[in-house]
């Protein structure tokens, strides 16, 4: 299978335009597919049903929103645990460098075996054909490869949540990630990470509570997705810095996320089957002008800011070996910037377990004077309905395409951040 | 107990309460004095009940016996911790309210500053036990030496009375304010240079420290049931670290070291805290300490690198071990008369002879270690397997000897071993002695393995997934002296290597040896339950030479209060941990975090 892909991989990129309208597609209609993709909003925004810009969706009306919603959400809206203000789509364009990069380098994109095989820069598939049984996957690595800036440095909290919206336990946190590959610019790659394979590093520090804090991790997200990332920590109570497992099915913070789970989902591609799904106009938290986000509903849990129509694509995951707790997961991604929507994940027994919800922050709220929007996470709310608990997650605080040494994600810096 | 130590008393739990009313909000986020966030406050404080359940046992608390479900601790703890960045400030971009004051840091731009912060700590402790605990604890602790009829005066003033002195741990242990830390970090490019006072630990074991030997221990207020954070004693001193950055295969590679100019050692706990080692020889004590100076200064240097999955560090560096070399010594100017000696023991005043001719002195021995570790990850078992190896050079050894050993002279008529004739008496014509016990030093490889392990066991806990951390600690005396008691007690000789701690299973008749090769097993298994609202523990040790310690416990977390209960059974051989084997308890500990 890995030989016949590189041959095609080779294939493609050796007949690289001329390839295409032999599957039904001329190279302009790409290009015109995938900008229309980056700009889904260009001819108007969508319109559904009832659905108006001011109105309310709560447990009286939920029903009306059955086509944009999904049964997920909709079920909780008519229990009257939460309900949700429409406001007109906004319209989320990215970097012209970054879709000026997937014009550029799109063409000759290839899965291979736990990793894209000729993927330069920007979205590697602009294009997802429903009947490409492959259109899931690359669903997935759109995800993965979404823009998210060179660098980022941000102040983020979370709190975990009960039902009765008391607030158990807290975390302040920052956390900072940098991308040493694939960035708009090929040129301004880190050309040591690009030689170890390193696709990015994130760096955590824990700010309070005051027992935990001092907690550092960082962690190497390698380009090949089969490669397992690389951890460390360092500990305050013992004041050393030791290599930790990476382990995407556990939760650090003891809670109701994986590590997974985090912006949707930040587990291995290779781990899951990935269908597509369709795609589909949902209501979904926008973006909000805000340092933080508004949270309500039951037990506080919920994105209450308003929502609007985004075009999504839907994907499922499967696991492909045993997990130990979920037996599928379905994402809803932005269509315009790839950015998880929302996602819902099952039990073994196939049944609706937690559902994570996401918000953008929008580009005119900015009072840090960042250069070049991004789809940038600004808060996660995640509910497990089995636990009866919530897990409030929000960055307050973000820095982004800044002068920021490398060195910065170094087992060093573990070291000399420490106490 | 006087007006003051009321004063005192409730002075500390004014702060206390004072503190939990000011931070009543459920939540538990850093506090950062300025919008600019460059000045981060974090505070934590939390008072730990410890109470016996058991009885003391006869043979190791001679002076202070308590029976079970009497106090052991009460211990009150408040720690503050402060960062201040001082980056932009020395840049000259600071903008809050410390930006009029920039102008003074210009000059230190020279410095090629690429950050430059300081940190300081507070840490206040005070334990309740020397005040209303068990009366064994509370009350002054007896006199050692004899000055006369105690009085009033004597116990509350000992030492303006000629010969008087007095073990005062109440003294000493009750409350204490530190500066617990204080450092300046300083950054210019690959270059990082900390100087002040500060921790620095080496090594990947937990429990147990191999390499982790650069700062002392303080095991005053629970011992090792305490985490080592709590117990470390910061140095002064001055750490360096230089990064290559990438070099070849090594993805990373960093050379860092350290000199430390302090006197500070691991302190022996005093006689009369609940958590002292066994009662003592019953010497009057010396402790010999290094001195701040360039020639007891202690340093090292360790190479760090990471290939691939594998971290790995090289390590050699000098240091001051926790566990003081025992010696028992007549002082050089006060040698003992033989004929004194003799009658004194013939007259059954061999006890006050004792005390007031020997003393026992604690050398912290400085040593040289080298050693290494690997660490690396196995995904396929999501787990991580840590390796750490270390050389004790010259590691010194107390010798076993029948605890009479020392009387030979006055039982045989004869210069026994350790003795030594330096005169004689030019009036009675008897020898004039001097005593020395023997101590020899010997290289000792201590080692360890360990396997951290992260697995879901659904049949206990659905949600959440174990963690499950197993070590095996071994250590190897090379050159071991295994004579055996037998053959040199009639001569009033040395036997085998052993702890200076009279051995109860020979009705105290001689020392507890040790053994050629030690092996101790550790197993920790946690998981959390309620979305990490409750944290159950469970703590397992073992020594192969026949003693273990099992902890279970258990913290319930609501932010932000953590509570904690924990139980602390330790049982077996009197040997290694089976030394406190009478000292098990239950804690009760109420934490509250900012």
């Amino acid at each position: 299978m890995a030989i016949l892909l590189r041959i095609s991989a080779v294939l493609l990129s050796c007949l690289g335009l001329w390839l295409l309208p032999s599957v039904g597609q001329s190279q302009e209609a790409v290009q015109e597919q995938a900008v229309a993709n980056f700009f889904p909003y260009r001819e108007g925004f969508p319109k559904m049903g009832d659905i108006r810009p001011g109105m309310t969706i709560d447990s009286t009306n939920a029903s009306n929103a059955s086509s944009v919603l999904p049964p997920e959400i909709l079920k909780y809206i008519a229990a009257g645990d939460f309900s949700i203000t429409v406001q007109e789509t906004t319209d989320l364009p990215l970097r012209p460098a970054f879709i000026e990069a997937t014009l550029k380098h799109h063409t000759g994109v290839v899965v291979g075996e736990g990793e894209l095989q000729h993927y330069v820069a920007g979205r590697p598939f602009p294009v997802l054909n429903a009947d490409d049984p492959q259109a899931g996957l690359k669903a997935a690595w759109n995800l993965r490869y979404r823009d998210q800036g060179d660098n980022a440095q941000m102040r983020a909290k979370s709190g975990i949540v009960n039902s009765s919206g008391g607030v158990e336990r807290t975390q302040s946190f920052s956390f900072m990630s940098m991308y040493g590959m694939h960035r708009s610019d090929p040129d301004k790659n880190i050309s040591e990470w690009e030689r170890q394979g390193v696709y990015s590093k994130q760096y955590t520090m824990m700010l309070a509570p005051s027992d935990m804090e001092g907690f550092q991790i960082l962690s190497v997200t390698h380009d090949k997705d089969v490669i397992p990332n690389a951890q460390w920590a360092y500990d305050p109570q013992t004041r050393r810095t030791r290599k930790i497992v990476y382990n995407p099915y556990i939760s650090p913070e003891r809670g109701v996320l994986l590590i997974e789970d985090r912006a949707g989902f930040l587990g291995y591609i290779h781990d899951y089957d990935w269908k597509y799904l369709r795609k589909q106009t949902v209501l979904a938290p926008g973006p909000i002008r805000a340092a933080e986000p508004t949270w309500g509903g039951k037990g506080n849990w919920y994105l209450i800011d308003p929502w609007e129509l985004r075009r999504a694509v839907v994907v499922e995951a499967t696991p492909k070996t045993s997990h130990p707790l979920y037996s599928r997961r379905v994402l809803y991604i932005d269509l315009q910037n790839s950015m998880p929507l929302y996602s819902f994940v099952y039990d073994h027994d196939g049944n609706h377990k937690r559902t994570f919800l996401l918000v953008a922050r929008h580009p005119d709220f900015d009072p840090w004077d960042n250069k070049g929007w991004f789809a940038q996470l600004a808060a996660q709310a995640s509910i497990d309905y089995q636990l009866e608990m919530g897990n409030t997650f929000e960055i307050t605080k973000i820095l982004f395409n800044r002068a920021l040494p490398a060195s910065r994600f170094t087992v060093m810096a573990l070291m000399l951040q420490g106490k | 107990m006087d007006r003051r130590e009321n004063r005192h008393r409730w002075g500390w739990l004014g702060l206390v309460v004072g503190i939990l009313l000011c931070l009543e909000s459920g939540t538990a986020y850093a506090i950062f004095l300025d919008p600019e966030e460059t000045l981060r406050f974090n505070g934590r404080v939390y008072n730990r009940t410890a109470m016996a359940v058991q009885n003391s046992s006869d043979n190791t608390r001679l002076q202070t016996p308590y029976n079970d479900w009497n106090m052991l601790q009460n211990r009150t703890f408040i720690q503050a911790e402060l960062r201040h960045d001082l980056t932009d400030l020395i840049a000259g971009r600071a903008t809050g309210f410390l930006s009029p004051v920039q102008a003074f840091f210009a000059p230190l731009r020279a410095l090629k500053i690429d950050s430059l912060d300081y940190f300081v700590t507070y840490r206040g402790e005070y334990d309740g036990v020397w005040d209303y605990g068990p009366d064994v604890f509370s009350e002054r602790y007896p006199l050692l030496t004899d000055c006369g009829v105690p009085t009033k005066a004597k116990h509350k003033r000992p030492f303006s009375f000629e010969g008087c002195s007095r073990s005062d741990p109440r003294g000493r242990l009750r409350h204490r304010h530190r500066l617990f830390e204080a450092y300046v970090n300083y950054t210019s490019g690959p270059l990082f240079l900390r100087i002040g006072r500060q921790n620095l630990s080496w090594g990947e074991t937990d429990v147990f420290r191999l390499l982790d030997q650069i700062n002392p221990l303080d095991a005053s207020f629970g011992g090792f049931l305490v985490s080592l954070d709590e117990r470390r004693v910061p140095l002064d001193m001055v750490r360096l670290v230089y990064g290559f950055g990438g070099v070849g295969p090594l993805s990373e590679l960093n050379l860092e070291g350290f000199m430390v100019i302090d006197d500070k050692i691991a302190a022996p706990v005093p006689t009369g805290s609940p958590w002292s080692t066994p009662n003592p020889l019953g010497f009057p004590g010396l402790i010999k300490k290094p001195s701040k100076n360039f020639a007891d200064a202690r340093g090292g240097g360790r190479i760090i690198g990471i290939w691939g999955e594998f971290m790995f560090s090289l390590v050699h560096y000098v240091t001051y071990i926790d566990t003081p070399m025992l010696r028992i010594v007549t002082p050089t100017k006060n040698p003992i008369n033989l004929g004194e000696f003799t009658t004194a023991v013939n007259t059954g005043d061999t006890s006050r002879f004792l005390v007031d001719h020997f003393q026992a002195h604690a050398l912290y021995p400085k040593i040289q270690i080298s050693g290494g570790t690997l660490t690396f990850s196995v995904p396929r078992i999501s787990g991580i397997v840590r390796s750490e190896f270390a050389y004790f050079y010259a590691e010194p050894f107390f010798h076993n000897s029948a605890p009479d050993q020392i009387l030979g002279p006055a039982l045989s008529g004869e210069i026994t071993p350790g003795y030594q004739q330096v005169g004689t008496d030019p009036v009675s014509g008897q020898p004039i002695l001097r005593y020395r016990s023997k101590v020899t030093r010997s290289d000792v490889i201590r080692w360890s393995l360990g396997l951290d392990v992260t697995r879901y066991i659904k049949l206990l806990n659905p949600h959440q997934s174990f963690l499950l951390s197993s070590q095996i600690f071994g250590r190897h005396i090379m050159d071991f002296n295994d004579t055996s008691l037998a053959s040199v007690a009639p001569q009033f000789g040395f036997g085998q290597f052993a702890a200076p701690i009279s051995d109860p299973n020979r009705n105290n008749a001689s020392f507890v040896t040790i053994d050629e090769h030690q092996f101790i097993h550790t197993l920790l298994v946690s998981t959390a339950y309620r979305s990490g609202a409750i944290l159950p523990q469970l703590v397992f040790l073992y020594d192969w030479q026949g003693s273990w310690l099992v902890q279970p416990g258990v913290t319930f977390v609501r932010d932000p209060f953590r509570l904690t209960l924990q139980y602390n059974y330790l049982d077996g051989q009197y040997n290694g941990i089976g030394f406190l084997r009478d000292r098990d308890n239950v804690i009760i500990q109420l934490e509250m975090v900012i």
